[in-house]
């Protein structure tokens, strides 16, 4: 396939290079922060924030006549802080709830930057297409110097974290507790959702505004079917994040010839699909088959049980029975027979006679001491 | 003097603030306010099949596509949340951007065919919207977006008139309505429905953005102002019209988005009643809140002096200059807190030393039952002058 | 014996938007003894502790610990908070729990190391979950919970303890675990102070009593204080024990 040309090219060409690392970059730092805003319950603030960043850029527009994008960038942050203040601020002031204020805000800021949108394009060097990036992401036009912007700011965000490491994860668990140990809970919280902006704002160049939830979601979703360690699960979260950023751009500029957002999303999610249904533990299919392991160990014991009444009514232990009689027997099947047969639980012989061994016995006499096979 | 085209575009625009204000007062109730923004894009796929098959925007068959296309969006969240192993705004966020994204390039391996723009489906242009008319044996009955959401508002308020007490009762009390026989369940997966439909024939008009919009900002503000669900949708329906209407002569001043313009408004709005509602307006709940401290002030100084007096005379612990050491509070406000309480002729100061009016006893007697019941004669008394006894 | 009080609170006042939660509360509470809270729901026996460790803030009132302010005394308090406080679902183990109990002695960007790290084992093995130590919480029955937090605590190392419901829907084993670390504490000379639900064990593990129900109805030994006059003051309703004063 074509997109494979991509892995190749990243290693010889330059511009495929830049795009890379671009989206790589871009793909770990919305996996690090998403993992913190999903264990905060703040996963849709990406989704609020990235719509609400627009009128930041129009006015940063409007202001600076450029379109620079360390501008635009700066814009989009503030825009989507101040979003992100004011939607704190309704929930802490109003009876109205979080999902309310954050659908509200999403609205009305984005319906602004339209406003302000269209009004720019009334004057003369306006240009629609700065839209239509915004909405579904380019990681294909990503230039060396957005990459090494997008690089320090990405790296100052990763080591903040890393310093931090135990006041956030204190925090994000326990906020109370880390407040009777003296931590100004206060500022590590606005501290956190800023970078949580910051990153959210970042991951807007790949994936756009409406796929924005989904970039800072999924990649922690999926991390966290794997392990149960928050340090491991924030080291999945960016590689999962790398990952998706850099297979969407693969198969979006190599192969398909659409925006890298629905790209990128779509290899996301996959990799979610993938973590829910096959991680070991938590996932749908090992639960599945857990469920079952457990519900034909009951079945089996409850057979062993009765098979001890059947055994205890007669004098002898070693009297024999007929196969025939385990029949009636409710969940019976002869593929138990040779299950108990390879326990040494139960003996055979060849006119399929049975009769309890020794340890057969004491293997019912167990299961009934620990409250019946029921 | 108004041009026929700007009353109909005003008329679609009454009718989509209308139908999307209404649903959406229940979706604001029942903390799912964002699933409208996931239905809104998630849809997108629906609307593409739709189109690809019928080649026609405004088609019933690609309104009801879409609209199933929605409600199948809500029940894959609730699987995914039934699993556990993420929560439910996870889940959210989750699969309206894969379904979105299916949606986007189904588009674009079919740009050919298409006629839609992924811009105009999430921005929408009322303006265009006269355009599309409705045709019946060559007489031009109107824009068919006026038809549409015509008739979607009837939907909504049959929907809402018809079942009013069971939306009602499944909306507060879950429980209470399942043991009565109401069948929660069915009746959210109607809404769903119902906000699917909305939201769909919306989208021709005025886009994704503004459907969210028109839903939720109405509703939170009426939220506001009343606790009577009734009134909630009266308000609502009416803020969303004065939105859209206002929204629309704004865009035509400012020569901008018609859409973005009402979204605004419908925020403008929101932060006018935010700020300035007469009980829960944030002024007027920090000149209550400046009123209740000090009254509240000056009952802890109250209960002090009377815990102080009578049996347990303690003259230093009576004496002005003593607060500060315990209270902790400064040296101004304790000399405001002192002076309000005499001025109000709650306590008398002879020689440095505050003691309790008969007043004052009767307000300590108020302040105990306000904790212990809700019912005090002393109330009644000291209701009017000390807002801390009304409820 | 001490005449300086482990606990000295003067005149505290508490609200949650303008309604009293607390109010006027004086207590002075002497070193050395285990100390049960009790009061109906929503007396304000919570949002006692919390003042206390300056989670929540107060409208009025003086709180020392060991006769300094919480801010000099934080080292030498350990706290257990109710266990419905968290999400048990969040990503780490139990030994991870119990490290943060050790944060606050670190500081900033400090991370916990091979000393922390042995005094973590030792509290887990105290709470009987030495065996626990790299499990996901949530994989833990509600008891054991309790118990990761206990530890938590213990690894704070600190002379005065606040506890918040510790028994509360535990199992028996957990009851056992907790009331023989709090004779422990005791017996090394250390205050405890628990918010308790049952009415019925207070006598069996305390032996002193503070009755609270926005304001404090009483306070001092159980065999002084712990009385059906008191007790119907707190709940407003007639109390019979079974237990003879």
């Amino acid at each position: 396939m074509e997109f494979i040309n991509f892995f190749i090219d990243l290693f010889s060409d330059y511009t495929t290079r830049i795009i890379g690392i671009g989206t790589a970059l871009l793909g770990i730092v919305s996996g690090v922060l998403g993992a913190y805003a999903t264990l905060k319950k703040q996963s849709l603030l990406g989704d609020a924030v990235a719509h609400a960043a627009l009128p930041g850029i129009a006015i940063a527009f409007l202001i600076t006549g450029t379109k620079n994008p360390i501008i635009f960038f700066a814009g989009a942050a503030l825009s989507g802080w101040l979003a992100t203040l004011w939607i704190m601020g309704i929930t802490r002031n109003t009876r109205i709830k979080t999902d309310t204020a954050l659908g509200m805000i999403l609205a009305v800021f984005f319906g602004i930057g339209l406003v302000l949108l269209t009004y720019i394009q009334k004057l003369p060097n306006a240009n629609q297409a700065g839209l239509e990036t915004f909405l579904f992401g380019q990681a294909a036009t990503l230039l060396k110097s957005d990459v090494i912007a997008m690089g320090i700011i990405g790296f100052g965000t990763i080591v903040i974290i890393i310093l931090l490491w135990k006041e956030f994860k204190l925090f994000t668990f326990d906020p109370q507790f880390a407040k009777s140990l003296g931590y100004n809970t206060r500022f590590l919280d606005i501290l956190l959702t800023s970078l949580i902006v910051l990153a959210i704002v970042l991951g807007l160049q790949a994936v756009g505004v409406v796929l924005m939830s989904a970039m800072l979601i999924a990649p922690a979703a999926a991390a966290r079917q794997w392990t149960d360690r928050l340090d491991r699960m924030v080291i999945l979260s960016a590689a999962f994040g790398a990952l998706s950023g850099l297979t969407g751009t693969a198969i979006s500029s190599y192969g398909a010839n659409i925006s890298t957002g629905p790209t990128i999303i779509l290899s996301s999610v996959s990799i979610v699909i993938f973590s829910f249904l096959f991680a070991p533990g938590r996932g749908l299919v090992a639960k599945f088959l857990m469920r079952e392991k457990n519900r034909r160990n009951l079945a089996l014991n409850k057979v062993i049980s009765e098979m001890y009444e059947i055994c205890s009514s007669h004098d002898s232990p070693t009297h024999q029975h007929s196969v025939a009689i385990l029949k009636t027997l409710p969940g019976f099947s002869y593929r138990m027979i040779r299950q108990l047969k390879e326990k040494d639980l139960v003996e055979v012989d060849s006119e399929k006679q049975w009769h309890m061994t020794a340890k057969g016995i004491k293997a019912a006499k167990q299961i009934k001491d620990l409250g019946g096979a029921e | 003097m108004m041009t026929g085209i700007q009353i109909e575009i005003q008329v679609i625009a009454i009718l989509v603030a209308v139908s999307c204000a209404l649903p959406g007062v229940f979706l604001v109730l029942r903390k799912m306010a964002m699933i409208s923004d996931a239905i809104s894009h998630a849809i997108l796929p629906g609307i593409v099949v739709g189109f690809l098959i019928t080649n026609s925007i405004s088609s019933p068959l690609l309104i009801f596509l879409a609209a199933i296309t929605g409600v199948v969006t809500v029940a894959i969240v609730e699987l995914i949340s039934k699993t556990n192993l993420v929560k439910e705004d996870a889940a959210i966020g989750l699969v309206f951007p894969m379904l979105f994204s299916i949606g986007v390039i189904l588009i674009s391996k079919n740009t050919g065919n298409m006629h839609i723009d992924t811009d105009t489906v999430l921005l929408g242009e009322l303006a265009f919207a006269p355009f599309n008319r409705f045709v019946v044996s060559g007489i031009d009955l109107g824009p068919t977006g006026a038809w549409v959401m015509g008739a979607i508002l009837l939907l909504n308020l049959v929907f809402i008139a018809v079942f009013f007490k069971e939306l009602k009762l499944s909306t507060f009390d879950v429980g209470l309505a399942a043991s009565l026989g109401f069948m929660p369940g069915v009746l959210h997966y109607a809404l769903m429905s119902i906000v699917s439909i909305t939201t769909v024939g919306a989208f021709d008009s005025v886009g994704a953005i503004l459907v969210v919009a028109l839903m939720i900002a109405p509703a939170a503000t009426a939220y506001l102002i009343t606790d009577d669900l009734k009134l909630m949708l009266i308000y609502a329906a009416i803020i969303a019209m004065f939105s859209a209407i206002a929204g629309y002569w704004m865009a035509k001043l400012m020569d901008a988005s018609i859409a973005g313009s009402m979204a605004f408004m419908c925020g403008f709005v929101f932060l006018l009643v935010y700020l300035f509602a007469p009980v829960r307006g944030l002024l007027s709940v920090y000149n209550r809140r400046k009123r209740q401290k000090s009254e509240f002030a000056q009952m802890t100084l109250l209960i002090h002096i009377h815990n102080h007096s009578g049996e347990n005379d303690d003259i230093e612990e009576r004496r002005a200059s003593h607060l500060k050491k315990h209270f902790l509070w400064d040296e101004l406000f304790i000399k405001k807190i002192v002076r309000q309480a005499l001025s109000a002729g709650l306590l008398t100061e002879k020689q440095e030393l505050l003691s309790l009016t008969e007043k004052g006893d009767q307000f300590i007697d108020a302040a105990n039952a306000l904790f212990t019941s809700k019912h005090h004669p002393g109330f009644e008394a000291l209701r009017k002058e000390f807002i801390i006894f009304s409820d | 014996m001490n005449s300086k009080p482990a606990l000295e609170i003067n005149d505290l006042t508490v609200a949650y938007k303008f309604k009293p939660v607390l109010w006027d509360i004086d207590l002075d509470v002497p070193e050395g003894v285990m100390m049960a809270i009790v009061g109906p729901n929503g007396a304000g026996k919570s949002t006692l502790i919390k003042s206390i460790l300056e989670i929540v803030k107060p409208i009025a009132g003086d709180i020392k610990i060991l006769g300094k302010s919480y801010r000099n005394a934080r080292s030498e308090v350990g706290y257990v908070p109710q266990k419905g406080s968290v999400d048990w679902d969040f990503p780490t183990t139990v030994k991870d729990v119990v490290l943060m109990g050790t944060y606050g002695n670190l500081g900033w960007i400090r991370r916990p190391g091979r000393l922390q790290k042995v005094e973590a084992e030792k509290a887990l093995k105290k709470v009987g979950l030495s065996d626990f130590s790299h499990r996901q919480i949530s994989q833990l029955s509600g008891g054991q919970q309790q118990r990761v937090f206990l530890a938590r605590a213990l690894v704070q190392d600190a002379n005065i303890y606040f506890m918040d419901e510790p028994f509360q829907g535990v199992d028996a084993t957990t009851e056992k675990a907790i009331i023989n670390i709090l004779k422990e504490l005791r017996q090394r000379g250390k205050t405890v102070i628990v918010v308790h639900h049952d009415l019925q064990t207070v006598t069996d593990y305390f032996d002193w009593v503070t009755l609270l129900n926005v304001k404090k109805i009483a306070s001092g030994p159980c065999t002084e204080v712990f009385n059906e006059k008191n007790l119907e003051l707190t709940y407003g309703a007639k109390f019979t024990l079974a237990v003879d004063q």
